[in-house]
């Protein structure tokens, strides 16, 4: 479903990504882990078009399209979501003006009808049941006054209305309590299937107690340097990643 | 606990010492009477040994500043200046014309400025800072200069630049500031007796910290200095200026215009701890200081950082500010502005975003005590050619005492739509809390006044260089004595 | 007769004068009208180089012609009318004089007035002149040359613990195809202790295209007593043609925990100007300002407010946005002037702008004078385009960039409108910001 060949990404004059491959298929849940500063936020805002970020080489590839060539909201549309780490707020924009608006872009896109506002409503309700979220957020401006958790589980909300084919969740488990970081995982696996590929980039093993993956990589100085099973998040928990540059540079 | 600070009597021991710097040095001065025509300037070029372009832009700046009025749009109250009862040339008398090295110098005027804490003796001087003294209307020394022209750095009194580097003077002077650009830089470009010059070319690095000390000591003379600092391409440096005066009950006079040229890549910081004699505590004397400063970016990458600490002066009418022409540039504006007894000050910056990217950052703390009035004026102008452009100013007053004032009046004027202009201001007084929580920990009032203003001003503080970090601090701490009475 | 009239005038005031002298020899009130407009004569037009003035030059304005406004038959339908619907109190003005055929009132609650002021100075000239000469003013020009050619407006009155249920809808319309005109209306409202009111002041213009329509000019005065305890909504729309001079002053005089709130709308004329002055003279007295003002085309809108804390314990909120589109350009001054012992005053301020266009322009100032010592006083001032970042999540969620640029520019002009507490008001502006900003393509 998506193809990375070697991607090189600069930002001013910083080289971010250098070389960054990676093959992920239909119903598959990978995992991208790594130090802090080695690239795996900007991997995730350059694949959603984030600007500012220059591909000075490699391509990516999203079912048979370059994806590089879509602006950001072709990309959604097609069904690319990203989960932000640090979702904005939009004071004055609706919370359920955005998801609609968004909703009836990508349905039309797909040549589906636009779903009314009733429609909208009942749909919406359910999603909210399932993140356990308040009747309050209906009314409020897109994540205005949010909580730090009440913005994560507004991403996974987003995420559960526009059913995207390939999900992206950067750093969703950060700044969560057990509690919440539940909410958030039962959310995602409720959304696996195998149509679907999900991406996890995060900081801490912990997310992976709740989100099985099924493949792991370490992003480091702007590559993977390492991939394995879900046991290498385990041991990734365990000793740290230096081992893993040592090796890479042992190679 | 007591709501009301001005009665507390911890704060009232604050009380009491007075300006430090107030003594006349007894020397014999070769002052013209006072009075001012085109012969006056003719005398002053004249003596100055000036080659002929010189007189002829003093005598056209004197022409156009015949047709001026004085400004009246500052926050000032300012009583009327007679621009005839002012001596416009003065020069302690010595052996030769111009002292040729420091043994030449007049012993009294070295003693003065070891009283003034400025020993001009090298050996004597903090290391690493060269140091112009320029002494009622010229430069009577100037240390360290064979070090810095072994850099190729020239660092001299704009007298001599006049002499041996004219090409450099008539290639850049009047180019920042033009001789029509107000009415007392127009005063200065017909007047102006000496002042200093550097020049840093291509690529070097100022092996040291320049540094400037002017002192007026005659009665009723003004001074009127002239500062060009050229920055070439790739160059740094770092200048201080320090300014004292006599205690006297009349007015006078101080009316500079610095100009700074930043090329290509270049770097010049300008920091200024401006401490006149701000007149008694019932307003009587003090100076007027009057001061045009402004610099250029002229090249792509330059930047120029403006850092003042502005504790005397019974008036202060000064806006150092950064024309951004070059791409990328950076204007950088830092200032501690106190008034305090009947001081009043206007000063602020003005940031003219002129290249695409450009740049500038303004933090203005104001202080105002006793009966001083405290302006921040400043404008940031973004041209339609200035793309990108970002502008961040932070203006903060402190109110010590219910009978001074806080005042800030920034312009503005955003003119391309991809520039991001941010202003904040806000006014407190020393919160009753914060010094209870003081006293409280077992620090004095005096301390605790102190420690509240300087954490006030720290982040204008440590934009200056480290010695002159300490001095700024004591200032501070002098010049606000008695304030909280 | 006076120096001022007697000595060489600029052939623009002669013209003024002349019009003065034909309109007024033998109205009942010459000798107050007079004094009026020799002081502004004296004054004449102030230039950029008035402080006041610097970013809005009156060149063209004073360059024009106008007549005094006479009344027309205008044949609007009822249902059709421009103006917000659903108020029960409205008073309309066609070309500055009150049109009592579109007017309508419900019956007035107890210890409240409201009547035109042309009837009364027609009816008691003399104690109609002496209410008007109480009623609060900032001494500007632009109120002195009203004050020589007013000749309409509204009155209202409210003795203590009065209260209208319904706001009070004052509505001024320019007719279509007249001759070059100037209006010059005015609002006095004096409000008793404890009384309540909500006013509507709307300004529109009909038949609005470039062709055929001639230039107008406005010059509105409003002034507002609050006693003790007494509370005003004020609604200000300006909506006039894109042909229309207009300068309106607001003048506000606020006793103890006298409260005052304005929603200031500028979104019409050609080159548009408010002054809006409020002394808070009672201690315990409170401003609330929002304002939205929206230049597009080569229109200016000007706005300039002034707080003035008098008293101690007194609070002041402001909250401006501009956004600026086209060649249009915005002008916000906002001074907070605290008088020596106003202690425990709390203001804050805060100017928010949206620049769209490379030809647009922002002008901004933000003002504190502050002398005294224990207050809060604070402002912020913003310029820039739309947020980056924001533009960017709209488009991740699949909204394009044409869309997500209006959403963003609406809600940032919704933070003023939904403050907005009159239901009808709220709804009619909110219709209108949709027409403005959905229906076309903005500008990258």
């Amino acid at each position: 479903m998506l193809s990375i060949s070697n991607l090189h990404v600069r930002a001013g004059d910083r080289q971010i990504l250098n070389g960054l491959s990676l093959e992920v298929g239909a119903g598959e849940v990978h995992a991208i882990m790594g130090p802090n500063g080695s690239g795996k936020s900007t991997l995730a805002q350059v694949l959603a078009g984030r600007e500012g970020y220059e591909v000075t080489e490699g391509s990516v590839s999203y079912r048979g399209k370059d994806l590089l060539a879509l602006p950001p909201e072709e990309r959604a549309r097609e069904g690319v979501f990203l989960a932000f780490q640090y979702p904005v707020e939009i004071p004055g924009v609706n919370n359920v003006y955005l998801l609609k608006a968004g909703l009836n872009a990508v349905r039309k896109h797909r040549g589906e009808p636009e779903v009314d506002a009733f429609e909208f409503l009942a749909l919406i309700r359910e999603k909210m049941k399932l993140m356990q979220m308040d009747e309050s957020f209906l009314s409020r401006g897109v994540n205005e006054g949010f909580s730090g958790g009440e913005k994560k589980r507004n991403e996974i909300l987003q995420m559960s209305v526009l059913e995207p084919s390939l999900a992206m969740l950067d750093e969703t488990d950060s700044g969560l309590d057990i509690d919440a970081l539940r909410v958030v995982a039962d959310g995602v696996n409720s959304l696996r299937n195998p149509e679907r590929a999900i991406v996890l980039v995060t900081h801490y093993q912990r997310l992976l107690d709740y989100i099985e993956p099924d493949r792991v990589h370490v992003l480091s100085g702007g590559r993977i340097l390492k991939s394995g099973d879900k046991s290498l998040a385990l041991e990734l928990e365990k000793r740290g990643y230096d081992w893993v540059k040592q090796e890479a540079a042992a190679a | 606990m007591a709501s009301n600070p001005q009665t507390d009597p911890a704060l009232e021991a604050l009380v009491g010492q007075k300006y430090r710097h107030g003594f006349v040095t007894e020397i014999e001065s070769d002052t013209v009477p006072p009075g001012l025509d085109e012969d006056v300037i003719r005398l002053i070029s004249r003596k100055k040994g000036e080659p002929s372009f010189m007189l002829e832009w003093r005598l056209k700046s004197y022409r156009h500043w015949l047709t001026m009025k004085e400004p009246k749009w500052a926050h000032l109250r300012i009583s009327p200046i007679d621009y005839q009862s002012i001596s416009y040339y003065s020069a302690p008398k010595s052996k030769a014309n111009a002292p040729k090295s420091l043994e030449e110098v007049d012993p009294k005027l070295l003693e003065t400025y070891d009283k003034l804490g400025i020993p001009l003796h090298e050996r004597a001087r903090l290391a690493g800072v060269a140091v112009d003294a320029v002494f009622d209307s010229v430069s009577v020394a100037t240390t360290f200069k064979e070090r810095l022209s072994k850099a190729g750095v020239v660092f001299c009194s704009f007298s001599e630049a006049v002499l041996k580097h004219p090409e450099l003077i008539e290639k850049y002077l009047g180019t920042v500031v033009p001789y029509t650009d107000n009415f007392f830089a127009t005063l200065n470009s017909a007047v102006f007796t000496d002042g200093s010059f550097v020049y840093v070319p291509k690529g070097v690095r100022c092996p040291m910290e320049l540094s400037t000390y002017f002192r007026i000591n005659a009665a009723n003379t003004g001074q009127f200095e002239r500062t060009l600092i050229i920055a070439d391409e790739g160059s740094h440096v770092s200048y201080l200026e320090g300014c004292t005066a006599p205690m006297r009950d009349e007015n006078q006079l101080h009316a500079a215009v610095v100009e700074l040229v930043a090329l290509e890549n270049a770097q010049i910081k300008y920091s200024t701890v401006q401490n006149w004699y701000p007149g008694d505590e019932n307003g009587r004397g003090g100076i007027y200081n009057f001061v045009t400063k402004r610099g250029e970016c002229r090249g792509a990458n330059s930047r120029i950082s403006w850092t003042q600490v502005e504790t005397g002066s019974a008036i202060t009418w000064k806006y150092p500010s950064c024309i951004l022409t070059g791409e990328n540039s950076v204007g950088e504006f830092y200032s501690v502005a106190v008034a305090n007894n009947y001081q009043q000050a206007d000063t602020g910056t003005k940031m003219i975003h002129i290249g695409r990217n450009t740049r500038s950052t303004i933090v203005s703390k104001g202080i105002s005590a006793g009966h001083g009035q405290n302006s921040y004026r400043g404008l940031v102008k973004i041209l339609p050619s200035a793309v990108n452009a970002r502008n961040y100013t932070q203006c903060d007053s402190l109110l010590m005492g219910d009978q001074c004032g806080a005042h800030t009046f920034p312009y503005m004027e955003v003119r391309t739509p991809t520039a991001s202009v941010e202003h904040e201001a806000t006014t407190s007084k020393i919160g009753d809390d914060q010094l209870f929580y003081c006293l409280s920990r077992g620090i004095s009032a005096e301390d605790a006044v102190n420690m509240i203003v300087n954490g006030f001003c720290k982040a204008v503080f440590k934009e200056l260089p480290m010695e002159f970090a300490v001095e700024a601090q004591n200032l501070l701490a002098v010049s606000l004595e008695g304030s909280v009475g | 007769m006076s120096a001022a009239t007697a000595g060489t005038l600029s052939p623009k005031l002669e013209r003024y004068r002349e019009l003065f002298e034909k309109r007024f020899a033998s109205d009942a009130l010459i000798e107050h009208r007079r004094d009026a407009f020799n002081q502004f004569i004296q004054a004449g037009f102030p230039t950029p180089r008035d402080e006041a003035w610097k970013y809005t030059n009156l060149r063209r304005l004073e360059s024009r012609d106008f007549a005094v406004a006479e009344s027309a038959p205008v044949g609007i339908d009822p249902g059709q009318h421009p103006w917000i619907s659903c108020t029960a109190n409205r008073l309309v003005f066609i070309n500055g004089h009150w049109s009592p055929a579109l007017s309508s009132m419900m019956p007035q609650p107890p210890g409240a007035t409201v009547l035109s002021l042309g009837e009364w100075l027609k009816h008691e000239p003399e104690r109609a002149q002496a209410y008007l000469s109480n009623s609060p003013s900032a001494q500007t020009v632009f109120e002195r040359l009203n004050a020589a050619f007013a000749e309409d407006g509204v009155v209202i009155d409210l003795a203590a613990d009065a209260m209208f249920d319904e706001p009070v809808h004052v509505v001024h319309l320019w007719t279509a195809g007249l001759q070059s005109s100037m209006s010059h209306p005015r609002i006095i409202v004096r409000a008793g202790r404890n009384s309540r009111l909500t006013l509507i002041e709307q300004y529109l213009g009909l038949g609005d295209s470039a062709l055929g329509c001639s230039e107008v000019f406005t010059n509105s005065v409003v002034g507002v007593e609050l006693q003790n305890g007494a509370q005003m909504e004020h609604y200000r729309l300006q909506q006039e043609g894109s042909r229309t001079f207009h300068i309106g002053q607001i003048s506000v005089r606020a006793q103890e925990h006298a409260r005052y709130a304005i929603h200031d709308l500028a979104f019409g004329g050609l080159l548009s100007r408010l002054n809006l002055t409020i002394q808070l003279q009672g201690s315990g007295s409170h401003a609330e300002l929002k304002g939205l003002f929206t230049p597009d085309n080569s229109q200016h809108i000007d706005t300039q407010t002034r707080i003035e804390h008098i008293a101690p314990h007194t609070t002041s909120e402001e909250d401006y946005r501009g956004i600026a589109e086209g060649r249009g350009r915005g002008v916000f001054n906002g001074k907070v002037f605290v008088h020596q012992g106003a202690q425990k005053t709390d203001a804050r301020q805060s100017s928010r702008n949206l620049l769209l266009s490379p030809t647009a322009e922002i002008d901004t100032k933000p003002e504190l004078e502050i002398y005294a010592n224990d207050v809060k006083c604070s402002h912020g001032a913003t310029t820039g385009q739309l947020d980056t970042t924001a533009l960017f999540y709209l488009r991740s969620r699949g909204i394009s960039e044409n869309d997500a640029r209006t959403m963003l520019i609406q809600a940032f002009a919704q933070s003023i409108v939904s403050s907005i507490r009159s239901p009808e008001v709220r709804g009619y502006v909110e219709t209108l910001l949709k027409g403005r900003f959905s229906l076309r393509q903005v500008n990258p």
